[in-house]
């Protein structure tokens, strides 16, 4: 199926020319992605997911990018249901939370009607999104979110990612990041957008409602390059919210993302599909997948054992698009696994109730629930055929005390996402909480 | 009891910076790779004392911040840091904490790009290992020439 509709040039060249969407556009959204959908639902909960290395944009810029998995999602102006947008190629991230999309493939008329909320004091508030390799800046906006033709959430901060005419990126944005790369733009991000439905309700929580937090909120003397901005405190429901926790339907208690199996030597592309809600409707059913909780504070973590090491600072990241773990298999250049035969390694997967750091490694986890003992593959990425998206074998190494299950290892193996202070129909367990069907 | 996180390096004003990048100065390198006189400018920037454990080879400093991030330096005999980690809800200031090395960090962490969560980097002049979610930053950083003999890099935890 085509989720690419217009390149993200085009769309920024045809700016004003896009506007005539909302219902329309929502509907061609499920009437293409029931198709794809298992069961038969009386609501529409499914978004197409693509994996096709990127948009033309994305692809011309950087090279086609394996295993990132794309939705396609509509953004109106707040309770607008024809000044709207469908975004292609946004990326979901199960490690991060809230919707963030880029400005330069928003129309213009779309833009001009997502003004940032301001403070009291009026001024316009932007947000730093800090990741390990760059971080993102631009404005806050209000939106309505349309995920198909039945769910839409309605007044949902979103983060607008600008770096054309907005204040300069504060020093303590890039302080709180890895490095000082700007991820600004579809080629820099590897995507239009980031779709972040892990299992918080919002992005920092109650520690910004209670103090500053260099790094994330901000409010800044104007809204363009003449601004200047500083830290702020943020309420919790000013936060950037899990969009998928803000709707109105039964589907806000989590997600489940289903992949498909596919031959391990990799696809030039797959679908999947990205379902609202778990156990809510006849087609996202917890079924006999194993939970696995995740620690409450900062509810990521879960348990991975892994060649007689136990990495308590583990997660399932289906944003992340390689297994990314330190090994003795023999690395490339690039650090990517590279041995000389596709190997076949075994793990064990176990839900935290807790953790807590010490220095990196030191990290102390509370084990809790099923342990899963689990195989997945690491291929050459030296022997790759270079036009494929889907690369099922693809690691890399990663980072002490932990193991980043990235989106190779969820190919056939359905994940759930259950929401903080949720529970999925059907399942007494409160979230947060993940889940696999292995 | 959640840790409060103030943030690792609140309002690090140029000045400051400046005046801590100076008090670090060695003729090679600031932070890692410089003196022990550069924990004592950490120690004031994270908020928390400096606690440190004496190893058969090198003297563990252990700051734990304001922000409930523990920051680790591992200093050799001869009073260089050769090593730093990293753990909990905030991210240090990797400028300030890396020194010159945080140049030589940047370009690899961007020819070496693993996606928005993990920087892994192997080279002869620098070893780093992050892993940066949504609300935690972990990570271990050091210079392989600058470790003691004997010393594992896994216990530089």
């Amino acid at each position: 199926m085509s989720v690419r509709v217009l390149s993200v040039a085009l769309l920024a060249m045809a700016a004003s020319a896009l506007c005539a969407c909302g219902g329309g556009s929502g509907s061609s959204l499920s009437s293409s992605t029931s198709g794809s959908s298992s069961g038969s639902s009386a609501t529409s909960n499914t978004l197409a997911i693509t994996i096709d290395g990127g948009s033309a944009a994305i692809v011309q810029a950087d090279g086609i990018i394996p295993n990132f998995a794309y939705v396609s999602v509509t953004i109106c102006a707040n309770g607008s249901t024809s000044n709207c947008q469908s975004i292609d190629h946004v990326q979901i991230d199960t490690q991060s939370v809230g919707l963030r999309i880029m400005g330069s493939v928003l129309s213009a008329s779309l833009l001009a009607a997502l003004p940032p909320p301001t403070t009291s004091g009026g001024q316009p508030i932007f947000e730093c999104a800090p990741f390990a390799d760059g971080y993102s800046w631009g404005p806050l906006a209000t939106a309505t979110i349309e995920f198909t033709s039945d769910e839409t959430a309605s007044s949902v901060p979103i983060q607008i990612i600008e770096d054309v005419n907005v204040p300069a990126v504060p020093a303590d944005c890039v302080n709180a990041a890895g490095t000082d790369y700007a991820e600004s733009t579809p080629a820099t991000f590897g995507a239009n957008g980031i779709l972040g439905v892990g299992t918080l309700l919002q992005d920092c929580g109650a520690d910004c409602a209670e103090e500053t937090i260099p790094g994330s909120y901000y409010a800044c003397t104007s809204a363009t390059s003449s601004g200047t901005c500083s830290d702020i405190t943020m309420s919790v429901a000013g936060q950037l919210q899990n969009p998928v926790a803000v709707l109105s339907s039964a589907d806000k208690n989590g997600v489940e993302i289903v992949l498909p199996a596919i031959s391990l030597t990799g696809a030039l592309t797959a679908s999947g599909t990205l379902y609202l809600g778990v156990g809510t409707e006849s087609n996202n059913a917890l079924g006999s997948a194993t939970v696995f909780q995740v620690d409450s504070l900062y509810g990521q973590f879960l348990d991975t054992q892994y060649a007689g090491v136990d990495l308590p600072g583990s997660v399932l990241d289906i944003g992340s698009n390689a297994y990314f773990f330190n090994s003795s298999i023999v690395q490339c250049s690039s650090g990517f696994y590279c041995p000389s035969g596709a190997l076949t390694e075994a793990a064990v997967i176990q839900g935290e109730s807790s953790v807590t750091f010490e220095g990196q490694t030191a990290i102390e986890g509370v084990r809790t629930g099923a342990q899963l003992p689990v195989q997945f593959d690491i291929g050459n990425a030296g022997s790759f055929n270079g036009s494929f998206a889907a690369l099922p074998e693809l690691g890399a190494t990663g980072s002490n005390g932990s193991f980043d299950w990235g989106l190779p290892f969820f190919y056939g193996k359905p994940l759930f996402v259950v929401f903080q202070g949720q529970s999925a129909v059907g399942s007494s367990q409160v979230g947060p909480y993940m889940a696999l069907v292995y | 009891m959640k840790p409060r996180d103030t943030g690792i390096l609140p309002r690090l004003t140029g000045a400051l910076l400046c005046a801590a990048v100076l008090a670090t100065s060695r003729p090679a390198h600031a932070a890692l790779g410089a003196g022990l006189d550069s924990l004592v400018g950490d120690q004031a920037i994270l908020g928390g004392a400096d606690v440190v454990t004496p190893m058969t080879t090198y003297d563990l400093h252990e700051i734990k911040a304001a922000s409930g991030t523990t920051v680790r330096e591992y200093v050799s005999r001869e009073g260089t840091v050769f090593a730093v980690s990293w753990g909990g809800p905030s991210h240090p200031n990797l400028q300030q904490l890396l020194g010159n090395s945080y140049s030589t960090y940047q370009a690899a962490a961007r020819a070496h790009r693993r996606g928005h969560h993990i920087v892994s980097i192997n080279t002869p002049d620098l070893v780093a290992s992050v892993l940066r979610l949504q609300r935690t930053s972990s990570g271990q950083i050091y210079v392989p020439a600058l470790v003691p003999q004997g010393v594992a890099a896994a216990s530089l935890r």
